[in-house]
């Protein structure tokens, strides 16, 4: 439970996007955090990241240009409505007014 | 009225009544509201003149009158004719002058003569029909039959439609006050008797108290007058501790007028109940009420349990429940300073967001199965999921920390306890650290706690609630009485709109205890702080 580790956005209705100023202390920091492939997955499934290669580049760390785009996908881009779906289960959760919901439990989903 | 200006207001009176405290040792400042106003600033000397504080005052109150010092003081007093209104719990009335001044005579000659009266603590008492055992708090051996004026009465209640001639009461007790005499609160035994109490009043009127058994502090004053029928239903008479307090004099809630104390008989008509009670009270009652009021010892009732009264509460009161979350505790605010810059941080059970909204290096993300709360957290910007804490939605081994505060006592077996805290080992990634808080059974370990000092007007004394393994009790007071409890929350002052929350409080140790359990944990520190336990661990 809780475990299914990739996941795709596969619809979405609605995302949002907001400017927000580049920090490449931060964004270098979260490299080592993300899972880089499913992400840029994850984001063209959705429209965005088109600009970042499928693969981390091996010179990420002082790739200025790639750090600006990644860090625009992780901060400037959020999915308001749209769809979560497990591909080990198929099983659906909803993402609405930017809250996924995660919710297992057949008693406690709820209908928004 | 901005906040800055009301806690600018605040600080200029309190600094005024500190004064006034320190220099006019006559003034009694009192902790209630009065009706004497105190005007500050206010006297000749400051060149306020009397016509201009009655240009003030009298368009609220025409009638109030004017304390002016003409000299030394810089404040005047202005006691007003307004007064608190008249609150009588709900389900109970009074019915003046249910009977004559001779049928009172006749009763009284019946009791007096009668030799069955058994003596308590503060007052006398006789039964008719069946014997009230104090002991046993129920009604089943059968003595001498009701007097036939008693009958009369009990007719009179029927025709009247006070009661229905189902409801007709099989038991009487008498009680017999002398002046400066009472009755200790007490909620008649819900399983004894039905629905509806009567109670007449002989010989003297008496003010009685009535408390919300989820709020002590909330006390109601009645009056009960001579020859009126007292009539006790729904909350009145399932929800609230009446008594009388042992004293020489009362204050009569309606007129603010103080009487003395005379000698008082009462007649309580009852009709005892055959079978378990049945009342809508469920939290108050006296037994489990099917297992729905039982501590739960399988999942499927603690999720029922914890769905009723935690999860749908935070939904209804999440609003207010924003409102009063705001300060931060040391423990937490030192665990969080601690962690490494860039530290990708878990809040499981995040709230309103308190802990995600924080400025600091920290990527923070955080879960709640409260969609309002969610809402809100997110409406400040935070990063939020509904989740489970039971069933986190997170990859094991990601998380640098990890916060679960004033959550995992809300689980409401040990099972689930251990499943929260196993998903929040699993979430960790080695060497990751945790902040685990847990509401406390003892409160005041460490002098009083902030909620152990908001409870200082809350009566300990519980006659009805005292320890019972198997139930889950209504809190009130300030000590927990025992570890499985429903906590009431008001959502408004006069506290007519409430919800009650279940909590399984820990005791010392317990915690640590069950993080020790889970493989792969090393307790780093825990302490007791303003009523909570607080344990920080390392997953290894």
């Amino acid at each position: 439970m809780g475990n299914s580790n990739l996941k795709e956005f596969v619809d979405f209705n609605h995302k949002k996007k907001k400017s927000v100023e580049f920090n490449d202390v931060f964004v270098k920091r979260m490299v080592p955090k993300i899972d880089y492939p499913v992400l840029v997955q994850a984001a063209k499934s959705v429209g965005e990241g088109n600009d970042l290669p499928t693969e981390l580049p091996p010179d990420w760390e002082n790739n200025e240009e790639f750090l600006k785009n990644l860090h625009e996908l992780l901060m400037s881009v959020e999915i308001i409505d749209g769809e979560l779906e497990c591909p080990e289960s198929g099983r659906k959760f909803m993402i609405r007014e930017g809250i996924p919901n995660m919710l297992a439990n057949e008693d406690e989903v709820e209908e928004s | 009225m901005s906040s800055a200006n009301i806690s600018k207001q605040r600080r200029q009176l309190h600094k005024v009544l500190q004064q006034l405290k320190k220099h006019d040792k006559d003034v009694v400042v009192s902790e209630e509201p009065t009706n004497i106003l105190f005007v500050s600033n206010s006297s000749v000397l400051c060149g306020v003149t009397i016509e201009e504080l009655e240009e003030v005052f009298s368009p609220y109150d025409p009638k109030c009158s004017y304390i002016v010092f003409p000299t030394k003081k810089s404040y005047s007093l202005v006691p007003t004719q307004l007064c608190d209104e008249y609150v009588i719990p709900n389900g109970f009335k009074t019915i003046e002058n249910f009977i004559s001044q001779h049928e009172e005579e006749e009763l009284k000659g019946i009791v007096s003569s009668s030799r069955g009266a058994e003596r308590l603590n503060n007052r006398c008492v006789l039964h008719y029909g069946y014997v009230f055992n104090y002991n046993t708090n129920s009604s089943d051996e059968k003595c001498s039959e009701f007097p036939s004026l008693c009958n009369t009465l009990v007719d009179r209640m029927i025709t009247e439609k006070i009661i229905s001639p189902e409801q007709r009461p099989d038991q009487i007790t008498v009680n017999f006050y002398e002046p400066g005499q009472g009755i200790p609160a007490h909620v008649d035994t819900h399983s004894a008797f039905e629905d509806t109490i009567l109670s007449l009043s002989l010989l003297s009127n008496v003010v009685m108290e009535f408390r919300d058994c989820a709020n002590s502090a909330l006390k109601l004053d009645v009056l009960l007058p001579r020859y009126s029928l007292m009539v006790l239903k729904d909350d009145a008479r399932y929800r609230y501790r009446h008594g009388i307090s042992c004293r020489m004099y009362d204050v009569d809630p309606v007129s603010h007028r103080m009487f003395k104390r005379e000698q008082r008989i009462s007649f309580t008509f009852r009709k005892r109940r055959n079978q378990p009670c049945k009342c809508k009270f469920m939290e108050f009652c006296d037994w489990d009420r099917n297992g729905k009021m039982a501590i739960p010892n399988d999942d499927k009732n603690g999720r029922l349990l914890e769905k009723e009264y935690v999860k749908n509460v935070y939904e209804n009161i999440a609003d207010h429940f924003d409102e009063t979350r705001y300060s931060q505790w040391k423990a937490i605010d030192q665990f969080l300073t601690g962690l490494p810059d860039g530290s990708l941080l878990f809040d499981s059970g995040c709230g309103n967001g308190k802990y995600l909204i924080r400025k600091d290096s920290l990527l923070k993300i955080g879960c709640d199965i409260c969609e309002q709360l969610t809402k809100i957290a997110y409406n400040k910007g935070c990063s939020v999921i509904r989740a489970d804490a039971l069933a986190l939605a997170i990859k094991d081994s990601c998380m640098d920390a990890v916060l679960s505060i004033a959550v995992i006592h809300h689980f409401a077996t040990k099972e689930r306890r251990q499943q929260a805290l196993q998903e929040i080992v699993r979430i960790l990634k080695p060497g990751g650290m945790a902040c685990i808080t847990v509401w406390a059974m003892e409160q005041h370990l460490d002098g009083d706690s902030q909620y152990a000092k908001m409870r200082t007007n809350k009566e300990d004394e519980d006659l009805e609630n005292c320890h019972d393994e198997k139930r889950i009790l209504v809190h009130s007071g300030k000590e927990f009485k025992q570890q499985d409890v429903l906590v009431p929350w008001q959502k408004d002052p006069k506290g007519l709109k409430q919800f009650l929350r279940y909590y399984h409080v820990f005791v010392e140790k317990e915690l640590d205890e069950l993080i020790q359990e889970i493989p792969r944990t090393h307790i780093v520190s825990s302490v007791y702080e303003q009523g909570n336990w607080i344990c920080i661990f390392k997953k290894v």
